[in-house]
């Protein structure tokens, strides 16, 4: 009986996911300025603040340790949020990279391509840093290293950056001929 | 011959002429190129219940030897469709070379629990009493290929969802219809274990019917294209990176 409704639930898991999907791909943007002024706020600084292994150290030394286990939650909660936050920013310049590397021009699809690839990848980042603060929750010893996330996060400003002088520069060429 | 009432006639032979024009149109819109293993699928689904049909009809073939041909149609219809999953995978990844290793390797280990847990489902699962040996075997092969392959589409749900993937029509659409088949399928032959359902072989058709329709509506519909940009929008652009600057400033 116990498989039974296991086997039950997980049929309806597979169909709540397929209707998930569904109005998923229905969101999906089809135009380039739905994505404007969506973009949450993220304060790489303060992340790396948060994640430090000698801030933690410091707060350790200085305070109770009762106060310092309510803090250290406290930190890697914000931190889990940063991380949130940048993730949900890639998955905006995802699709972005995907319109743009739909473009005639070479370059600007080039870009394109490597925006979605760093979008990709800070996904991918984001998705373990977030399992692994979470883990550092329980486990307050276990060390995080947020390099990962705040480098591809760099980068992938960068590459916004890139398109932006493609841009610009398609723009001269189309005035000038 | 069982007899058996008009609608149960129709939720049979209608979606499998469904699929002929299915197959029409994947062929002459091209889709074949990128799904060969669904396009056997259609055709095979086609011809096996077409042969089904004659030998559920056919005064010389006892209920055992057409049981026996239903279980091999079951078997062969799983193959096929591991196939088709393999080339949703393939085709909605492909895009994203990034991706492909990270998928590949959590597939994998999907596919592994998955097969464990079916194993652990064959052999720990209730067994239906109200029948013979062949229509039981029949339960418990639809259940345990139905639990992998909906474990599949719902990792690779998921997946997609987390990874915000773009879908191309088409692949949704047969991703969609399937999950949805399967779905079903997974959940009247768990229940079908425990007692006799006398309306499951109906809702299992009615489902696969709308499943042909969701494939044939998708086949049917305008591919949906990337809206390419021909220039990138300066100003949202230099807005992006003023507050992005702003934010790694901050």
């Amino acid at each position: 009986m116990i498989i039974t409704v296991i086997l039950v639930g997980f049929a309806l898991l597979a169909m709540g996911a397929l209707i998930m999907a569904a109005r998923g791909r229905s969101g999906t943007v089809t135009d380039v300025a739905e994505l404007e002024g969506k973009l949450r706020p993220v304060d790489l600084l303060a992340f790396r603040n948060l994640v430090a292994a000698e801030e933690e150290e410091f707060l350790r030394s200085n305070l109770p340790a009762k106060v310092f286990r309510v803090v250290q939650k406290e930190r890697i909660g914000a931190a889990v949020e940063y991380v949130q936050c940048v993730a949900q920013n890639a998955s905006l310049l995802l699709r972005l990279g995907e319109a743009a590397r739909a473009s005639a021009d070479p370059e600007i699809a080039n870009a394109g391509r490597e925006l979605v690839e760093s979008a990709l990848r800070i996904r991918i980042y984001a998705l373990s840093a977030a399992m692994k603060l979470r883990a550092r929750r329980v486990l307050p010893g276990l060390s995080v290293s947020p390099s990962a996330v705040s480098s591809s996060y760099e980068n992938l400003t960068g590459l916004v950056s890139r398109l932006g002088r493609l841009q610009h520069r398609s723009e001269q060429l189309a005035a000038a001929s | 011959m069982e007899p058996h009432s008009l609608l149960w006639y129709y939720l049979w032979i209608a979606p499998h002429l469904l699929q002929i024009p299915l197959a029409i149109v994947i062929f002459k819109r091209k889709l074949h190129r990128d799904f060969p293993w669904f396009l056997t699928y259609t055709i095979y689904q086609i011809l096996g219940n077409a042969v089904l049909l004659l030998l559920n009809h056919s005064p010389q073939i006892s209920g055992k030897s057409y049981h026996v041909a239903l279980d091999v149609d079951a078997i062969l219809s799983i193959i096929l469709r591991f196939a088709v999953i393999y080339e949703i995978f393939h085709v909605s990844l492909k895009p994203y070379e990034s991706l492909q290793r990270v998928s590949s390797a959590l597939g994998n280990t999907v596919l592994i629990s998955l097969l464990l847990g079916a194993l652990g489902v064959a052999v720990y699962g209730p067994v239906p009493q109200y029948t013979t040996g062949l229509i039981s075997m029949s339960v418990a092969t639809y259940r345990a290929g139905s639990m992998v392959q909906c474990g599949l589409l719902l990792f690779l749900f998921l997946f997609s969802y987390y990874f915000r993937i773009s879908w191309r029509s088409f692949v949704f659409g047969i991703a969609s219809g399937l999950a949805f088949y399967l779905s079903v399928q997974l959940a009247m032959s768990a229940l079908l274990a425990l007692s006799y359902i006398k309306s499951a072989d109906a809702i299992d058709m009615a489902a696969y019917h709308c499943s042909v329709l969701i494939w044939l509506g998708y086949a049917l519909a305008r591919q949906r294209v990337p809206v390419a940009m021909k220039t990138v929008p300066n100003h949202q652009l230099e807005s992006w990176n003023l507050e992005l600057q702003r934010l790694l400033e901050r």
